[in-house]
C-alpha cells in the first residue's frame, strides 16, 4: 500500500533569527518491507544547498543553513512509502530472553557485535535498578523474548498516560516511571531504558503511523505527529519492533524513517539559531493512503 | 625492554657532590639519589652547582617565583569563572633525565603515539579490530567519548593524532610504566615550554653546560606539520588555535602558543561556517579557515551534531571536517582512546597493527569486562585502585583500602564494563625546593608526540614534570596545588640552536595580522582604550585634589575645586548620595568643603565596591586584557599586572594617608603612560591598534567636554582658581606658560583644551584622529551603516574646526556660556553615538547559538 506523508514544521520567532544550521531526519529509509519512492523537501527561506548524507546509523539526513534574516521558518517534507505487509514471527516462538543477553554478553558473531552497541547507555538513556525492577516481573526465567517484550509494552500503554503536557525532552526516565504519563517518546525511551537494564539491545525507531478512524474504534494517538517506538534484538528473527504508545507489536501502519540509540541520534529536525528570541514550534504530520504519487507540477500549483 | 636497567649510577667515589640535607622516601625510586645516599652521575652537576652556598638555590627559588610572576604565568581553578587565576608553580631544581634514558623513553613514546594513531584509524574507519576480537566492541561503543557523527571524517594522511601526550610513572625497580594516554586535547606542552624559558634564565650558564636539549625545534615541527596539513589550500594558508576561552583551565597555555607558533588564537564565535567551510568573522569580512588546531574538547566542537547545550563550539563544524574544506587537529572524536580500558590489549594491538612488541608497558590493568579479569580484580580488591573505564560523572577513583569491599564487588558486578582495576604504583621521587630545603616529592611525568606526517611521531625532548604537594601526596594536578618542574634531557653534544621567540613568525604571517582581527578582539581592543583612558582621566583628577589638599600653599585656591565634585558626581565616578528624606538636611556649614571632597576622591579612586572607580575600572582592564592577550605585547600585559598590582594594595583607601595615595596615583599614571607608550610606540598600525585608540580617543574626548563644561559653563565668582586645576587635569599647564605670559583667562584656555589640533589632550585633537581612524579602517562591510561613524565624526569635527573661541568664552544670560554648553554636549552626544555606531557596524556580537526544536509527541 502506497503513503502520502507531509511533515511540516514551522518555527516561529518574536525577533529576526540571524542565521539557523539545520539537520533534519525526515526521508524514510528502505527495507524489506518498505520502499520509499520519493521524497520531496521544501524550505522556506530557501537555503543556499542542502546537502544530504547517510548517518552513522545509514539514516537519511539532510542538512542546510538559512543565512538571511528570518521570523519563520518552515520545512516541509513530503515522501511517499509503499510498505508491503510483514512476515510476524509469533512472539512464543523466540528464543528465551537470557539467551540473547548472554549472547550480547559473550558471542562475538558479526550480528552481534553490530547489536551491541544499543545495549548501553546512550545520551538520553541510562540503565538502572530502577528500570530492572519495572521490568523484572515480565521476564520470567526462560520466556521467549518476544512474549516478555510484549507484555511490558502492553503494560506501559495501561499504566501509562499519554499526556503531551507532562514532559519535555529534558524530563527524566525516572520522572516518567513516577508520574506514569508521557508521550510516544518517553514510552520509547522508558522500554528501552528497562529492556536494556536487563541486558538487551534495542533501537529507539522514529517513524509516522498511519490511523484508520473507523467508527466504534478508538483513534490511535500519534497520529498527528511522528511517531516513535522500539526495536528489540532477537539474534534468529532479527530486530523485532513494539509500540509501547499503543500497547501493540507494530505493523503495516507503521512507517520507518530511521533508528538509533535514543532521540538524540534522530530528531525529525533539529538545529541551532542565531537570535529570534522567543520562538515557537509547530508541527503538522499527515499520513494518508493514496493510488498513485501525485505529479510535482501539481502539487507547487496547490500551494 | 631497555627503559631503565641502570638510569644513573651514582658518581664515582671522590668526586661525588654532597646531597646535604636531602632524604629521599623509603620504598620509592629517587630520581637523583641511590639507595646508599650518593648523587647518581647526571645530577652532579646541578647539585654542585646548587649547593655551592647556602644561599644560591634560595636566590634560584626567589628569581624563578619572580619571573612566574612577571610573565603571568596561570592556571584558572576549572569551572569557576569569576574565581581569581592561580600563579603556576614551577619548582626551582628541574628534573634531569640521562641521554640514554631518555633515548628508550622517547623511542617508546613516539610508537605509542603511532600505535594509537591507527586505532583511531580503525575505530573510525573499518572497525577490523572490533570484527576480529582484537579490540573487546564495548570499548568502543559503550564509551561515550567514541562519537558516532564523528565516523565518515578522514583526516589527511589518517593523521587523527596531531598531538599526543602521555603520562608516565617510576616504579622503586626503576622502570617506567604508562598511567594513561591523553589523545583528545593533550594539554601542558605549552606550561612546559615557558618552564623551559624560565629555567634557562634561572640557569643560564648550566643549561649551556650540561648540553640540555632544545624544545624549539619540536615547535617549529608542529608549526610545520599543521600548515603542511593545509598545504593542498593554496599558498596562504591559514591555521587557527580553536580555544574554549578565557576561563578554561589552561587558557594560559594556548594563549602562550597561539604566540609561539604564530597562529591566531580563536573561540568558537570567532568562526563561522558557510556551504561547509570554515570561515573566521573579521573587521575585513569572512575569512577562510583550513587547519583548526583544537583546545576544545571534542563532544563541545559542534552544537549541531554532538552536545547541543555547548556554547563554545561551532554550528556545522563536523559537516566541514566531513567535506574535507577543514582540517581538525586533533581529529574530533579522539578522545574515545583515553579510556583505561584500552590499555591491557594494546600490546596485542602494537603486535597486530606494528608488528612490534609495545616499547612502554602499562600500569597493569584490566577491564572487567572480561569474565577473567573480572574475576582477578574482585579477587584482589585490597590492592587495586578501582577507576571509572569511560568518563564518568563520578570521576573519582577508588583507592585501595578506602571503600567496602562487599560494595565494590557489587559495583563491579552490576556493570563490569564500566570499571578497570589497576595496579598501584609506587611513584619515584625528585629533589624540589620547599620552605628553604630540599625536599623528595612524588613525580608523574607528561610527555609529548606531534605528528611528522605520514604516520610517524616525533617526541619532545622534555616533559611537564608534575610534583605532588607534599611528601607523601601521589596527588598531581594543577588544581590541587601541586607544582611542576622542568625537565631537562641531557644531551652529549651542544644542541642546535633553533628558535621561534625572536623569529617565530613568518613574514606572511606577519603581514597578515591586521586583516585578521576578529570581530570580538576589536571589541575588546576598543573598550581596553576605553577603559584605560577613563583610569587616566581619573588618576590626573585625584592627582590633583589630593595634591593641593596636602600642600598648605595651595590650601587658598581650595575654592577652584569645587567643580570637580559636581563632575565626579555627573560622571558617575561618585555614587549619588541617597535622599533619605527623614533626615535632617545638614547645615551646609557643618560639612568642611575639603574634607568632602577628599573623601570624594579616595571613593572615586580606590573604592572596590564602587562600579565607576579607577579599582574597578582597573579590573575591567584585567579581564579584557586577558581575553586579548595573545594581541598584546608581553610588557603590555606586564603593566596591566603591575596596574592591579598597584591598586589592589590599596585596601585601607578610607583611612590612608593622603601622601600616600599620592604617591600610588603617581606610579598608577606611570604605568599608564608607559602603557600609551607602549602601543604607540610598539604595535603595527592594524585595525587592532585603531581600535584600541579609537576608543581611547572617544573617551577622552567626552571627558574633556564634561571638564570644560564643569569649569567654564557657569564658571561663577572664583574661574581664575577654577582655570588652573582644569589645565593641570588636561596636562596643558606647562604647554599654557610656554604660550602666555599672564595666568589662565578663559579665551586662551578655551583655545588649548578645545580648538587646538597640536595639542594632544585638545577635544580638536581627539576628533582630528578620530576622523583620520575612520577613514583608515578599511572594511568590506554589507551593512546599512556604512559610513553612518564618518558622517557622525565628520559632522563635529566640521563644527569643531569653525568655532571661534573668543565668542564661545563671553558671558550670556545669568553669567552662563550657552554656546559653550551647546557645543560641549554636541561633543559628547557624538561621542556616545560614535560608540553605539561602531559596534552596530562592526563589532556586534553574534548572539549566542542555542538549540532550536522539540520532541515529537
Amino acid at each position: 500500500m502506497m503513503h502520502r506523508i507531509v511533515h511540516t514544521t514551522t518555527y516561529q520567532y518574536a525577533d529576526n533569527a540571524e542565521a539557523c544550521h539545520n539537520l533534519v531526519h525526515l526521508q524514510p529509509r528502505d527495507l524489506p518491507t518498505q520502499q520509499c519512492r520519493q521524497t520531496l523537501l521544501r524550505i522556506d527561506p530557501a537555503p543556499d544547498r542542502v546537502h544530504e548524507y547517510l548517518d552513522y546509523f545509514g539514516n537519511h539526513v539532510h542538512s542546510f543553513a538559512v543565512y538571511a534574516p528570518h521570523q519563520q521558518l518552515t520545512i516541509t517534507a513530503e515522501s511517499y512509502v509503499t510498505l508491503a505487509a510483514r512476515e510476524m514471527i509469533p512472539v512464543g516462538k523466540t528464543v528465551p530472553w537470557e539467551i540473547v543477553r548472554e549472547a550480547l554478553r559473550t558471542d562475538r558473531a558479526a550480528d552481534i557485535v553490530a547489536a551491541i552497541e544499543y545495549r548501553f547507555d546512550s545520551p538520553y538513556i541510562r540503565a538502572s535498578e530502577l528500570l530492572g525492577e519495572f521490568a523484572e516481573p515480565y521476564f520470567a526465567r526462560g520466556r521467549p523474548i518476544g512474549e516478555a517484550v510484549l507484555e511490558i509494552t502492553q503494560a506501559i500503554y495501561k499504566e501509562f498516560k499519554y499526556d503531551p503536557k507532562a514532559t519535555t525532552i529534558d524530563t527524566s526516565l525516572h520522572d516518567v516511571l513516577t508520574k506514569r504519563r508521557g508521550v510516544c517518546q518517553d514510552f520509547a525511551h522508558l522500554l528501552i531504558g528497562c529492556l536494556r537494564s536487563l541486558g538487551l539491545a534495542c533501537r529507539y525507531v522514529s517513524g509516522y503511523l498511519r490511523t484508520d478512524p473507523q467508527p466504534g474504534r478508538p483513534r490511535l494517538m500519534g497520529a498527528d505527529a511522528s511517531h516513535a517506538w522500539v526495536s528489540v534484538f532477537c539474534p534468529a528473527s532479527g530486530w523485532m519492533d513494539f509500540d509501547p504508545t499503543n500497547g501493540c507489536r507494530t505493523s503495516d501502519r507503521h512507517i520507518t524513517i530511521g533508528w538509533g540509540r535514543d532521540f538524540h541520534d534522530l530528531s525529525p529536525v533539529k538545529g541551532v539559531v542565531l537570535g529570534g528570541g522567543k520562538s515557537s514550534l509547530q508541527v503538522a504530520v499527515d499520513v494518508l493512503p493514496v493510488d498513485a504519487i501525485e505529479p510535482v507540477a501539481i502539487k507547487v500549483l496547490a500551494s | 625492554m631497555a627503559v631503565t636497567e641502570s638510569p644513573g649510577a651514582p658518581a664515582p667515589a671522590g668526586r661525588e657532590a654532597r646531597s646535604g640535607q636531602y632524604k629521599p622516601v623509603p620504598g620509592h625510586w629517587d630520581e637523583a639519589i641511590v639507595a646508599d645516599g650518593g648523587v647518581r652521575a647526571h645530577w652532579q652537576p646541578l647539585f654542585t652547582d646548587q649547593l655551592s652556598s647556602p644561599q644560591v638555590a634560595q636566590d634560584r627559588h626567589d628569581l624563578c617565583r619572580r619571573l612566574l610572576k612577571e610573565y603571568g604565568v596561570t592556571y584558572n581553578a576549572p569551572g569557576g569563572n569569576e574565581s581569581e587565576p592561580r600563579p603556576w608553580q614551577l619548582d626551582s631544581w628541574p628534573l634531569l633525565i640521562s641521554a640514554d634514558e631518555w633515548n628508550s623513553l622517547s623511542w617508546g613514546v613516539a610508537q605509542r603515539a603511532q600505535l594509537l594513531n591507527l586505532i583511531l584509524a580503525d575505530i573510525y574507519g573499518p572497525r577490523r579490530l572490533l570484527a576480529s576480537g582484537d579490540l573487546p566492541p564495548e570499548v568502543v561503543l559503550a564509551n561515550p567519548a567514541f562519537l558516532r557523527a564523528a565516523t565518515h571524517v578522514v583526516p589527511p594522511q589518517n593523521n587523527y593524532l596531531t598531538l599526543y601526550a602521555v603520562d608516565v610513572a617510576r616504579s622503586p625497580n626503576g622502570r617506567w610504566w604508562v598511567v594513561g594516554d591523553r589523545t583528545d586535547t593533550p594539554v601542558g606542552m605549552g606550561y612546559a615550554l615557558e618552564n623551559r624559558i624560565v629555567l634557562s634564565r634561572v640557569y643560564p650558564d648550566l643549561i649551556g653546560e650540561l648540553f640540555v636539549t632544545r624544545l624549539a625545534k619540536f615547535f617549529s615541527g608542529l608549526r610545520d606539520r599543521l600548515l603542511a596539513l593545509a598545504s593542498t589550500r593554496g599558498d596562504e594558508p591559514r591555521v587557527v588555535i580553536f580555544t574554549p576561552g578565557p576561563y578554561h583551565p589552561t587558557h594560559f597555555e594556548q594563549v602562550y602558543l597561539a604566540r609561539y607558533l604564530g597562529f591566531s588564537l580563536v573561540e568558537g564565535e570567532d568562526l563561522t561556517v558557510r556551504d561547509r567551510g570554515v570561515f573566521l568573522k573579521t573587521l575585513n569580512g569572512l575569512m577562510p579557515v583550513d587547519v583548526i588546531l583544537r583546545c576544545v574538547r571534542s563532544d563541545y566542537c559542534d552544537p549541531l551534531e554532538l552536545r547541543d547545550d555547548s556554547l563554545l563550539g561551532v554550528a556545522g563544524l563536523l559537516q566541514a571536517a566531513r567535506a574535507g574544506k577543514v582540517v581538525v587537529a586533533n581529529a574530533i572524536g579522539t578522545g574515545v582512546t583515553e579510556t583505561p580500558a584500552l590499555l591491557p590489549f594494546l600490546p596485542g594491538l602494537c603486535r597486530r597493527l606494528l608488528g612490534e612488541e609495545l616499547l612502554l608497558p602499562p600500569v597493569a590493568t584490566w577491564w572487567c569486562g572480561q569474565d577473567e579479569a573480572l574475576k582477578s580484580v574482585t579477587s584482589k580488591l585490597d590492592r587495586l585502585v578501582i577507576k571509572h573505564a569511560f568518563p564518568s560523572r563520578d570521576t573519582d577513583a577508588f583507592l585501595p583500602g578506602k571503600h567496602d569491599p562487599a560494595k565494590l564487588r557489587a559495583m563491579l558486578e552490576a556493570n563490569p564494563h564500566l570499571f578497570v582495576g589497576q595496579e598501584y604504583v609506587q611513584l619515584s621521587t625528585a629533589p624540589t625546593w620547599q620552605n628553604q630545603q630540599l625536599q623528595p616529592r612524588h613525580l608523574m611525568l607528561r610527555l609529548y608526540a606531534a605528528s611528522t606526517g605520514n604516520g610517524q611521531y616525533a617526541v619532545m625532548p622534555g616533559a611537564l614534570a608534575r610534583a605532588g604537594n607534599s611528601a607523601d601526596s601521589i596527588i598531581m594536578s594543577a588544581e590541587t596545588g601541586g607544582g611542576s618542574k622542568d625537565t631537562w634531557v641531557l644531551g652529549e653534544t651542544p644542541p642546535d640552536t633553533t628558535t621561534l621567540l625572536p623569529t617565530g613568525m613568518r613574514s606572511s604571517a606577519l603581514s597578515r595580522a591586521g586583516f585578521l582581527l576578529p570581530s570580538r578582539l576589536a571589541d575588546n581592543l576598543f573598550w581596553l582604550g576605553r577603559y584605560m583612558e577613563r583610569i587616566e582621566f581619573g588618576c590626573r583628577l585625584a592627582r590633583c585634589v589630593l595634591h593641593r589638599l596636602t600642600d598648605e600653599t595651595q590650601q587658598a585656591q581650595l575654592g577652584g575645586l569645587a567643580f570637580l565634585l559636581t563632575a565626579m558626581t555627573e560622571h558617575g565616578r561618585v555614587p549619588r548620595k541617597e535622599e533619605d528624606e527623614e533626615q535632617e538636611p545638614v547645615e551646609p556649614a557643618e560639612v568642611d568643603p575639603a574634607e568632602q571632597l577628599e573623601n570624594a576622591v579616595r571613593v572615586a579612586a580606590f573604592d572596590p565596591e564602587n562600579s565607576r572607580s579607577i579599582a574597578s575600572d582597573v579590573n575591567r582592564v584585567e579581564r579584557i586584557a586577558t581575553a586579548v592577550r595573545d594581541r598584546l605585547s608581553h610588557d603590555a600585559w606586564r603593566i596591566v599586572r603591575a596596574l592591579d598590582d598597584k591598586i589592589s594594595s590599596q585596601t585601607n583607601f578610607e583611612t590612608a594617608r593622603c601622601e600616600d595615595q599620592l604617591a600610588v596615583l603617581d606610579e598608577i599614571l606611570l604605568l599608564l603612560l608607559s602603557f600609551s607608550g607602549q602601543t604607540m610606540d610598539g604595535m603595527t598600525r592594524d585595525n587592532g591598534w585603531r581600535f584600541l585608540d579609537i576608543g581611547r580617543r572617544l573617551e577622552r574626548a567626552a571627558d574633556m567636554s564634561d571638564l570644560i563644561f564643569h569649569a567654564m559653563v557657569e564658571p561663577g565668582l572664583d574661574e581664575s582658581a577654577k582655570l588652573p586645576v582644569l589645565l593641570e587635569i588636561a596636562n596643558s599647564a606647562m604647554t599654557y606658560r610656554s604660550r602666555y605670559v599672564f595666568g589662565p583667562d578663559p579665551a586662551p584656555v578655551l583655545d588649548l583644551l578645545l580648538a587646538d589640533e597640536s595639542n594632544p589632550r585638545s577635544v580638536a585633537f581627539q576628533l582630528s584622529t578620530l576622523y583620520q581612524h575612520m577613514r583608515s579602517l578599511r572594511v568590506e562591510q554589507e551593512a546599512s551603516h556604512k559610513g553612518k561613524e564618518q558622517k557622525i565624526v565628520h559632522g563635529v569635527f566640521s563644527k569643531m574646526r569653525l568655532i571661534d573661541v573668543d565668542a564661545l568664552a563671553v558671558l550670556k544670560r545669568k553669567s552662563r556660556r550657552v554656546r559653550l554648553a551647546v557645543l560641549l554636549r554636541r561633543i559628547k552626544q557624538s561621542m556616545e553615538e560614535l560608540s553605539r555606531t561602531l559596534t552596530r557596524s562592526y563589532l556586534t556580537h553574534a548572539q549566542t547559538v542555542r538549540p532550536m526544536g522539540g520532541p515529537p509527541k
